[in-house]
């Protein structure tokens, strides 16, 4: 058997090839060495390497869809399993730097990684679902979908613009209470009764949640540098 | 356009109109007055506006899965969990995260106790009580009973493996400020030689004997996410996605 600084020396296709026999003797349930996938890994994502990070792909992909099929989300998801599977790889591939990869010991904790990357890529797509759901759902009224714009804008909008836009309006808040209420109304899509559930300790009832929903959006409305986020006609 | 029945319905009823929450007179008044329901649609698209701008602003899935598994720098992770304490979406999609992996677990790899001992029966204690937000009458019997051992007021977690029972206590750990200690007990289990292996991102942390009585000790341990693995040369109990 290999030390680990022979299998270094070995090519890369030779590691990918026994990588897939080892791979072959795990689902046969027999005994196998784990080491050469680990070390097929290790030189894609340390060396930045593409080739052997096709290698992985090759040799993952299958597996990776079974994880996709078998996710409880993947059914209403609307998409084609392989769709989710290069989505997982390439949030792996982006995501797993050298310096990230010295946390990860075996093979084991990097499928679990990969994992979590099948699990992220499938809840990608379900908040994207949720968000326009959720900002319909605040209008009664049919408002939104009269309003060009802002709900195709949003899901375009990058996490980082969200977050720039939440610092500009908690600037504006003036009490934990009012934070508390745009936070669940906007941010957790709660009604009022729902925001009190959530922040028993902080209201008294649901009339002065309401109450001070009231004002801070009175206040937001005021606001002239918030007139182009929010729309003129408010 | 002027209000049908002045005076005006103010915000904070339009507001409840909208949830659908408002009483039967300003249900009537909006069914007459396009006055008022014109200001409502606005109301609702300032508030459509917003949540199209603000919803989610919460951790990626993927910065979420690094904090489960113990891989975000440390002050990402006490972000995240700061944030996990107050939003209920970002605690159940790690929730789900968890189920997920445990789910999945049987396709990866063999761990390196696996590999040594192919022979060993193992198991995976799910959580039967000591959730946040569990009645105390949820619990099985023997929590109050080693809650009397350990002292009051500590949350104790009980997981089940057929018939075996293990129940946790985190605390601090008075010898170390920011480090915690973990007080175990397992319950009907046969044999000798059993051990508690702690592993955290796959890698081993660390490993206690345990006593005959089935009690172990594991001090020293930094906050984060973690698997437990009581193993004997007969059988292994895996505790998956431990939160300590």
């Amino acid at each position: 058997m290999f030390h680990l600084a022979d299998l270094r020396l070995l090519a890369l296709e030779g590691v990918a090839r026994r990588c897939q026999q080892e791979t072959d003797l795990f689902f046969q349930g027999q005994k196998y060495d784990p080491r050469y996938c680990f070390e097929l890994f290790c030189r894609a994502i340390i060396g930045r390497d593409q080739h052997a990070w096709q290698l992985v792909y090759a040799q993952y992909c299958p597996l990776v869809a079974g994880w996709v099929e078998r996710h409880p989300a993947f059914p209403d998801s609307g998409e084609e399993a392989q769709y989710f599977v290069n989505r997982a790889f390439e949030k792996m591939w982006a995501a797993m730097t050298p310096d990230k990869f010295s946390h990860f010991s075996n093979l084991k904790s990097l499928l679990r990684y990969l994992q979590m990357c099948v699990h992220s890529v499938i809840l990608d797509q379900i908040r994207v679902a949720e968000r326009s759901s959720a900002t319909i759902h605040t209008d009664r009224l049919g408002a939104a979908g009269r309003t060009r714009g802002p709900v195709v804008e949003e899901q375009a909008l990058a996490q980082v613009h969200r977050q720039e836009f939440w610092r500009e309006i908690d600037a504006r808040l003036r009490t934990e209470k009012e934070r508390r209420v745009v936070y669940g109304s906007f941010i957790l899509a709660l009604k009022p009764r729902e925001i009190l559930a959530q922040f028993r300790e902080t209201f008294t009832d649901v009339h002065e949640v309401y109450r001070v929903k009231e004002n801070v959006l009175a206040r937001l409305r005021r606001d002239t540098e918030l007139h182009e986020f929010l729309g003129g006609d408010t | 356009m002027p209000c049908v029945s002045p005076p005006e319905l103010n915000d904070r009823e339009l507001l409840a109109y909208i949830d659908g929450e408002a009483g039967r007179q300003v249900e009537a008044h909006m069914e007459r007055c396009a006055h008022c329901r014109e200001r409502a649609k606005r109301l609702a698209r300032l508030q459509s506006r917003l949540t199209a701008h603000l919803y989610r602003t919460c951790p990626s899935p993927e910065e979420l899965g690094e904090y489960h598994l113990g891989v975000l720098p440390r002050d990402r992770a006490a972000a995240v969990a700061r944030h996990l304490a107050e939003c209920p979406h970002c605690t159940r999609e790690v929730y789900q995260l968890k189920g997920y992996l445990a789910q999945m677990a049987p396709t990866l790899e063999p761990g390196p106790l696996e590999a040594v001992r192919e022979q060993v029966r193992v198991l995976v204690a799910r959580l039967v009580s000591g959730r946040p937000g569990d009645s105390p009458l949820k619990r099985p019997a023997l929590a109050p009973a080693y809650a009397g051992v350990r002292g009051k007021g500590e949350e104790l977690l009980v997981y089940q493996a057929g018939a075996i029972q293990v129940v946790i206590e985190i605390r601090m750990d008075v010898d170390q400020p920011d480090r915690l200690i973990l007080l175990g007990l397992v319950t009907e289990i046969e044999g000798h030689e059993l051990e508690a292996h702690l592993w955290q991102a796959g890698q081993h942390t660390t490993t206690v004997p345990v006593d005959e009585l089935g009690n172990f000790v594991i001090p020293g341990i930094a906050p984060g996410s973690y698997e437990l693995i009581l193993s004997s040369p007969e059988r292994e109990i895996r505790i998956e996605a431990l939160e300590i």
